[in-house]
């Protein structure tokens, strides 16, 4: 049951969901899953609902070359199901992390985007590792960031995000690792790894964390310490051990110790970069 | 706003709001009660439909997000051609139990196959992972999903469920399933009634609190209320009873007006809470959600009072007190055995270990919450309640007796198809005579039916005991003597039969299967401010058997010897039965030795060295737990129960008619959640009337039936007590049918045999021969009948056992943990049972597998979490309620031996829970043979990788990436 009474609306047009939305009290809906789940248990109180559902454009993936542009509206298991998604390892292991057919199907990218739920965290922690762009929709037009900043800054009253941007980089391979103790579908900590190399030597690396923060982080300083490493267990164990514990707040509602959760993290790391 | 779609290939339209769950439109708006509301949050699977073919939680979905959409939900699985080869397939692998999550379950598995034609073991359990189980486990659904796949590509499938050609020990096929696997089966939250209210009920915000009152008016004032409820409209009903009163020392109870038994808490609270789901007031209104929207406009002023969550700690000078009549929170202090004799062993023997154990505080957490739907009619001035509760007949003598004080015969207690109740659903609750009383007040019927977060405040938990304890013997590995030392956290009120569990269920049963000389075991059962425990699955036994499993090993790890040879050397063998173990049990037969025989060479123990290398190069640490058990089963005979302090009979009893159309209708005091007793009674009935099964039925649920006299199902009592009740009955018949051949035939009876559903003259058997339905509609004419025979082929039989009896055996876990997160993987795990007789195979396995599940979940993950400070519950859905999911489960191995009971003619010992208290002493066990290279002795469940790893950590052992 949904405690709060709230009027619900699906615009035929951005434009129109922009008019509904200006109005006080009002919250975009993607159909995400997450969104019933926060207005059931009164995180989310909205007075107007403005669903995306019937406005075009927002449920495709599109592949301009090595640039995919998925549509905020684009399921988890659509994105599975998709040739060019399957093209990107770290982001088909972040998809395939989710076990539960109800979320892969009614969890979007959207959603993510908005929600930032725990099932969201290895998506968002993919797409940050490949340095994803995230297209936002306003009355006074589109403006992209990065998904980095969107993490951090959030969206605006009244804008729509209507995809998110990535490069298909086919020198680079990823991994997307994570720890689902006993699957209960409560991803307490995942890192996203996506590096390039020369010969044996890391030329480029990005790395992102997820269930162990609140929200999905790059970890910048680490991956300047692997930069121009060559791959090894040893190499990766040694970088891993100069991380500085302070560096992120970690925590998760299944664990209490955070410093299980950074030696997790480390270990997640270490296996993804080795993977890769 | 207006919605249509199709549903079923139906074009359906409804007004509904914009906040209509998709859930709320197919139950309520399209009448669609198939499809059930488990958790409410998108964790259970429960409410799984399809739409757009996609499997969807529906709970979690808007209704209007489906416009336009199609969407399929078990109702429209069937054809006119029959059922779905799913079902069908369900329903032929046993995957049926009480049927709630079956739904649920189905439709997840319908997108499966409509994607995958040929699933793999692997993939139909990672699809598994948004339903869960808490009764079945998921062998029977894998193998079920497997068998459709294959009849769908149009592959002949092999009939695996074998037959013995007789009824005993035959897997034969369930009865109500076919009603459960298409969604017709009514649980209490699908009944409707014309002119039904419903009922919210208002918890309290804290535990510990004096209420300085309840504002109701704004909630009077909200939209189809009818009325608000408070405890100065109920003060004509009187507090719940207790029934359990042990005459061999003092009890602590509340008062109760009756002067006959002691009392619990009443209805509403009036002064004062004690616990988090202490009830304030009662909403009826129109619909359910017009109740819940008016419950949450209730305030509710109080000051809040310090808690006391431990039991230990309640029980010290200065803890808060809960109850006047209790003292220091003492509900009970005893001790069982004798304790200075046991502590003079201790301290003459070689070897002594000692460990502080504590057993969590578990939550049932059935996917079914609880619910209860009453009407009263002014004319003949009747009750009905309709109640998921697995004591149907104690209900009607306890509320109608203790707590209304209205008349015996003037209620009628029924109960519809039933969740899962792993024992919560065994008491009786305040809520239910509540909304009996409602409903007379109103004038119309009323219906409750709880929420998750209520569920998770007002319905006992269980387990929640710490031990002290201590084990000593020789050093050769010969056990002297056993003693624990308990504190058992009842909560804040008894339920009706709270000094059960922790006395004689856990205090007689510490020596497992094993000669102990000397045991003693003193338990203080102390009040908090928790939700009062009540039994669950394994109950009593599972504190037990944890407490001596864990001291063995713990004793023979100490000695440096084999944990299984000092086991093999303690246990009770086989000649020595009947055995009494010393603390009140007499153990009726057995081979505990077999059992681990079998066991240990399944698991590969001679090569345990090599598979822990293996595994060790593989970075991971292997290691195998043992698990052996007897538990006490089939409650049970009823001077022994009485001697124990339960106010009640715990006799079997068995109603018959024979029809004179020869039909059989048997009228059981069980009650069926899940065990099938509508099934394998009706094997044991076809099988003593030597009549095909078909001509049998089997009637329960309803305290109208034709028994006057029923008891319930708990405890593994069900097949060896109340099965038993029913073959008595049966034998009556044919003694009957005899003596009135023999009048017939003109033969002394000695000479008169019943075969194949016949009386036959020996003499003469072409003539003299009648067929049981001959003999019952001659019996009904009553034309020709002998001196002191009566018409009808009818009547009552009662079975109360001599003694108890003794399952066991022996379960092996093999883990291992990874060296570096600490994780834990279930490689195997095999369990060798012994249940005497076995009615149906199948049906036992479903039972055992659920065990299984449930135990492993207490040793992994399970533990209800409250908060500190305020004492309320925090573990309130089953995000935040941990419970191993389907993919993270090897194949579970079960394997049987059958030793008879002699405690009854059937042979037969109770299974039903018995196979739950080996499960988390062998996962426990394997987890610290896994660690035993880091010289860690013990830890308590649940046991986390992050307690693994922080344990390591402190003993200089770190965890290195």
């Amino acid at each position: 049951m949904i405690q709060n009474p709230f009027s619900y609306t699906a615009p035929d047009s951005i434009a129109e969901a922009f008019s509904l939305l200006s109005k006080s009290g009002s919250e975009v809906f993607t159909g995400d899953q997450a969104f019933i789940g926060n207005t059931k248990t009164g995180h989310a109180r909205p007075s107007t609902v403005v669903s995306l559902r019937n406005i075009p454009g927002l449920n495709s993936i599109i592949q301009h070359g090595d640039q995919l542009i998925i549509g905020s509206s684009v399921s988890f298991s659509a994105m599975l199901a998709d040739a060019a998604i399957g093209s990107v390892p770290v982001l088909v292991e972040a998809l395939r992390a989710i076990k539960d057919p109800h979320l892969k199907n009614h969890s979007n990218v959207g959603g993510a985007l908005y929600h930032r739920s725990t099932s969201h965290g290895p998506l968002l922690a993919a797409l940050l590792s490949l340095d994803a762009s995230v297209s936002l929709s306003d009355p006074w037009g589109d403006k992209n960031i990065t998904l980095e900043n969107y993490l951090t800054a959030g969206s605006g009253q009244g804008e729509i995000i209507k995809s998110v941007t990535l490069t298909i980089n086919r020198t680079a391979a990823g991994s997307f690792r994570h720890i689902d103790y006993l699957k209960v579908g409560e991803i307490v900590c995942g890192a996203a790894v996506v590096l390039a190399t020369k010969g044996e030597t890391i030329s480029k690396i990005s790395v992102a964390a997820c269930g162990c923060v609140s929200i999905p982080v790059r970890l910048r300083n680490l991956e300047n310490s692997l930069t121009g490493v060559k791959v090894s267990r040893e190499n990766i164990e040694a970088a891993l051990h100069e991380l500085p514990t302070d560096e992120l707040t970690l925590s998760n509602v299944n664990i209490s110790n955070p410093s299980y959760l950074f030696h997790l993290l480390k270990v997640l790391i270490k296996r993804a970069v080795l993977k890769s | 706003m207006k919605l249509s779609n199709h549903v079923n290939g139906h074009f359906c339209t409804s007004e509904i709001e914009g906040r209509t769950l998709l859930i709320t439109y197919l139950r309520e708006h399209l009448a669609l009660t198939g499809t059930k509301e488990g958790c409410s949050s998108a964790s259970c699977g429960a409410c799984t439909v399809l739409v757009s073919g996609k499997a969807t939680k529906s709970c979690q979905v808007l209704a209007i997000e489906t416009e336009a959409q199609e969407i399929q939900t078990i109702e429209g699985l069937a054809t006119a051609d029959g059922l779905h080869p799913l079902q069908n397939a369900f329903w032929e692998n046993f995957a049926v139990q009480n049927g709630f999550s079956t739904p649920g379950t189905i439709m997840a598995m319908m997108e499966l196959l409509n994607e995958n034609t040929a699933p793999s073991d692997a993939e139909i359990k990672e699809r598994l992972s948004g339903n869960l189980s808490r009764e079945s486990g998921y062998e029977q659904v894998v193998a079920s999903v497997k068998a459709a796949a294959a009849k769908m590509k149009g592959a002949e499938v092999a009939g695996g469920i074998s037959s013995n050609g007789k009824y005993i020990g035959s897997s034969v096929k369930t009865r109500d399933t076919e009603k459960l696997i298409t969604g017709e089966g009514k649980f209490i939250a699908d009944m409707e009634l014309p002119g039904m209210l419903h009922a919210a009920i208002l918890q309290s915000p804290v535990a510990h609190a004096i209420i300085k009152g309840v504002d109701t008016s704004e909630a009077e004032a909200m939209p189809g209320v009818v009325r608000v409820f408070t405890a100065k409209d109920t003060t004509g009903i009187m507090p719940m009873p207790v029934i359990w009163i042990p005459p061999f020392t003092e009890s602590h109870f509340l008062p109760h007006p009756s002067g006959i038994v002691p009392g619990s808490h009443t209805v509403f609270a009036t002064d004062r809470v004690r616990f988090a789901g202490d009830q304030l007031a009662a909403v009826v209104a129109e619909t359910r959600q017009q109740a819940y929207d008016a419950l949450s406009k209730i305030r509710v002023d109080y000051e809040a009072l310090p808690v006391v969550l431990d039991a230990e700690e309640a029980s010290q000078p200065g803890a808060p007190q809960l109850h006047e009549t209790a003292p220091n929170n003492i509900m009970i202090h005893t001790i069982f055995g004798d304790s200075e004799a046991t502590e003079k062993a201790i301290a003459e023997s070689e070897v002594v270990v000692e460990q502080k154990i504590y057993n969590q505080r578990m939550m049932h957490n059935t996917l079914e919450v609880r619910g209860a739907l009453a009407k009263y009619d002014p004319a003949t001035q009747d009750y009905t309640l309709w109640a998921n509760t697995q004591i149907p007949y104690p209900h009607r003598l306890l509320i109608s007796l203790y707590v209304l004080g209205i008349p015996y015969n003037k209620l009628r207690v029924i109960v519809p198809f039933m969740g899962e109740s792993n024992g919560c659903k065994g008491n009786l609750y305040p809520d239910t005579p509540l909304v009996l009383w409602m409903a007379k007040e109103l004038g119309r019927p009323v219906k409750w039916v709880d929420t998750r977060a209520g569920f998770a405040r007002n319905t006992a938990q269980s387990r929640d005991q710490i031990q002290y304890v201590k084990i000593a013997g020789t050093a050769e590995g010969k056990l002297t003597a056993l003693s624990c030392v308990a504190f058992s956290n009842v909560g804040a009120y008894p339920v009706i039969n709270a000094p059960g569990q922790p006395l004689p269920l856990i205090g007689r049963s510490i020596p497992g299967a094993y000669v102990i000389p000397h045991a003693s075991y003193e338990v203080n059962v102390v009040y908090t401010n928790k939700v009062p425990t009540a039994p669950m699955r394994g109950s009593g036994r599972a504190e037990a058997i944890f407490l001596i499993e864990r001291a063995i090993e713990m004793f023979a790890r100490k000695i440096g010897k084999d944990p299984a040879e000092v086991r093999r050397m303690n246990m009770v063998q086989s000649d020595q039965f009947p055995y009494e173990n010393g603390l009140g049990w007499t153990y009726d037969s057995g081979n505990y030795e077999n059992t681990l025989d079998i066991a240990l060479e399944k698991a590969g123990y001679a090569t345990l060295e090599a598979q822990k290398a293996e595994a060790r190069a593989r970075g991971k640490l292997l290691g195998l737990g043992i698990g052996s058990y007897v538990a006490v089963a089939g409650v049970g005979n009823s001077g022994k129960m009485g001697g124990e302090g339960l106010m009640s009979g715990t006799w079997g009893s068995a109603y018959i008619h024979i029809a004179p159309s020869g039909e059989v209708a048997i009228t059981t005091g069980a009650q069926p959640h899940g065990q099938s007793q509508q099934t394998t009674f009706a094997q044991i009935a076809a099988e003593e009337l030597q009549i095909p099964m078909e001509y049998v039925t089997i009637k329960h649920s309803d305290t109208a039936n034709p028994l006057y006299y029923g008891q319930a199902s708990y405890g593994s009592r069900s097949l060896s007590v109340e099965g038993v009740a029913v073959q008595k009955a049966c034998q009556m018949m044919v003694k009957k049918a005899r003596e009135f051949a023999a009048y017939l035939f003109k033969m002394p009876v000695d000479l008169i045999e019943y075969k194949e559903g016949k009386v036959v003259g020996t003499p003469a058997p072409e003539q003299a021969v009648m067929t049981l339905q001959q003999v019952a509609l001659m019996l009904w004419f009553g034309w020709d009948l002998p001196e002191g025979m009566d018409p009808g082929l009818e009547g009552s039989a009662y079975f109360d056992p001599k003694n108890f009896n003794f399952p066991f055996g022996t379960h092996i876990a093999v883990v291992e943990i990874d060296e570096e997160t600490c994780e834990i993987d279930l490689v195997r795990y095999i369990a060798v049972d012994d249940f005497g007789t076995v009615v149906n195979p199948e049906v036992v396995n479903g039972q055992t597998y659920g065990n299984i599940v449930l135990g492993i979940g207490q040793a992994l993950a399970e533990e209800v979490k409250y908060s500190p400070e305020t004492g309320q519950v925090l573990s309130d859905d089953l995000d935040s309620y941990m419970v191993p999911r389907s993919g993270w489960f090897p194949k579970v191995e079960l394997y049987r031996t059958e030793t008879p009971s002699p405690s009854n003619s059937l042979g037969a010992k109770g299974a039903g829970d018995v196979s739950n208290p080996p499960v988390a002493p062998a996962m426990v066990n394997a987890i610290c043979d896994a660690l035993s290279e880091f010289d860690v002795r013990h830890i308590d469940m649940p046991v986390t990788p992050e307690k693994i790893w922080e344990i390591l950590q402190q003993q200089n052992s770190p965890v290195e990436l």
